[in-house]
């Protein structure tokens, strides 16, 4: 990988993979292990939540478009190699989030992926990136589900930060770009149409009504999460990776070409 | 470790030693180690081990956690035990052949049974957890509900917390005090090494 150049966008806009396509890899055993390392890799960086998320729905059986998938990935990280999450000292500790859903993004199978990112401080600590187990019969129902994962990520982080003596203010504001699923949280008028989707849109309601968490709109420009479900350009990339509080600083990796050739 | 002839209706379990060189985060050759593992495949489930499940901190807690204590200014301590696995207590009657190596050439036939875990053994990850938990717990440290891993001490000078991934402990609190009293309480019970402030965690760089 060292004689790649680095590149400023880890998947492709607009490219779908696709599961039959191209020739086998032959040795998926090293595709398999690097995809596991950039899964390691995305305790900290998680900007490349997605991206890995995508090429690691194909570890059944590589084909040579998912190994090219990945090793723009490997090019991205060497563009990046200098970022990691910045927790800032005395900065106000309050929990805010955004959640969003792509629907149906998946063309393989027409799952949708959804995401969502809370933030502690002044960087995000929790995050999530994945394809629903089920398929979504529209996109508020997608929606739906993305903020009903997300309000279970509160109630959990809120009890960890409770033993940890952290009072969190509540409601917690949560921001995602669908009005028409706010709308239903606030006022049940609307119920009539999402009725299938129960579940979800009761658990949700509830914790709005119990004033546990509050659903607020956000511009689409402005929706973070969008990291998180799909393919972005440059410029989003950066960002979002800004205002997910990841930092360019001084870092080597463990191990790194640089490294090992100065000190030997 | 107590050494005698192997009761009819158990089977001994064999050894091996592992060799293996430790790298500093340099990649310069730290030490060279050698370990004594048990073959704990050939453990057979409800006659030489139960539970096995060992759960280790949440990565979404470890932020959460580091998140906190910079946000507040408080130092982070990082300590390591050493031989983690050697500390659990056996539940059950395990017995060995005696190490490679090792074998007392006149009485070939003995075996050893063994009082606490070893490296290897299956249910060794369960039984260090155990022990900690209950030594932090005796030492007034409460286990919380969202992450078991996680044990937080409200004392007269405020509040230490401490996460474990098995053999790591990170350490946050907001007095000197404490952080110097737990360490010597870990000390007491524990061969620990003190790392001193965190910068090395799970390949997680903290600057």
């Amino acid at each position: 990988m060292t004689g790649y150049k680095p590149i400023s966008i880890p998947l492709e806009q607009n490219v779908k993979l696709s599961a039959n396509e191209g020739y086998l890899v032959e040795d998926t055993t090293m595709y398999r292990c690097i995809v596991g390392s950039l899964i390691y890799m995305t305790i900290t960086r998680l900007y490349l939540s997605y991206v890995v998320g995508v090429v690691n729905q194909f570890m059944q059986t590589p084909r040579k478009p998912h190994l090219d998938a990945m090793r723009r990935i490997l090019r991205y990280i060497k563009h990046t190699l200098q970022c990691g999450i910045f927790y800032e000292a005395k900065s106000q500790l309050q929990v805010h989030g955004y959640t969003d859903a792509d629907w149906v993004s998946n063309v393989l199978d027409r799952r949708s992926t959804s995401g969502f990112m809370f933030s502690f401080g002044s960087g995000a600590v929790s995050w999530s990136s994945m394809k629903h187990p089920i398929i979504a019969l529209s996109s508020i129902e997608a929606e739906y589900r993305s903020v009903a994962i997300a309000a279970c990520e509160v109630v959990w982080l809120q009890k960890l930060l409770s033993n940890l003596g952290q009072l969190v203010d509540v409601p917690v504001v949560i921001y995602c770009d669908n009005i028409s699923s706010i709308l239903p949280a606030n006022n049940p008028i609307y119920h009539a149409r999402t009725k299938h989707i129960e579940v979800h849109y009761h658990f949700c309601r509830e914790k709005v009504l119990g004033k546990e968490i509050d659903l607020i709109h956000v511009s689409t420009k402005d929706q973070i999460v969008d990291i998180f479900i799909k393919a972005l350009g440059t410029n989003k990339l950066k960002k979002f990776r800004q205002m997910l509080g990841v930092l360019e600083v001084d870092l080597t990796l463990r191990g790194s070409v640089e490294n090992s050739s100065s000190t030997s | 470790m107590g050494v005698g002839s192997l009761p009819k209706d158990k089977k001994a379990i064999g050894y091996k030693w592992v060799y293996k060189v430790k790298h500093n985060a340099d990649e310069f050759v730290n030490r060279y180690k050698t370990r004594l593992v048990a073959k704990g495949y050939a453990q057979t489930y409800g006659i030489d081990y139960e539970e096995t499940y060992s759960p280790v901190a949440k990565m979404i807690t470890i932020r959460v956690f580091i998140a906190m204590a910079v946000a507040k200014g408080w130092s982070l301590h990082q300590m390591d035990v050493k031989n983690v696995f050697l500390h659990g207590d056996l539940q059950k009657e395990v017995y060995m052949e005696q190490p490679p190596g090792y074998v007392d050439q006149t009485h070939s036939n003995l075996v050893c049974r063994l009082k606490k875990t070893l490296y290897g053994l299956k249910q060794a990850p369960r039984a260090w957890l155990d022990k900690i938990g209950q030594y932090l717990v005796t030492s007034g440290f409460q286990t919380s509900n969202a992450n078991f891993s996680l044990y937080v001490k409200k004392t007269d000078h405020g509040i230490v917390v401490i996460v474990i991934y098995v053999d790591d402990l990170i350490i946050t609190r907001n007095s000197d005090v404490d952080i110097f009293d737990l360490k010597k309480l870990l000390k007491q019970k524990f061969e620990m090494k003190d790392l001193g402030e965190l910068c090395y965690f799970l390949g997680i760089e903290v600057i």
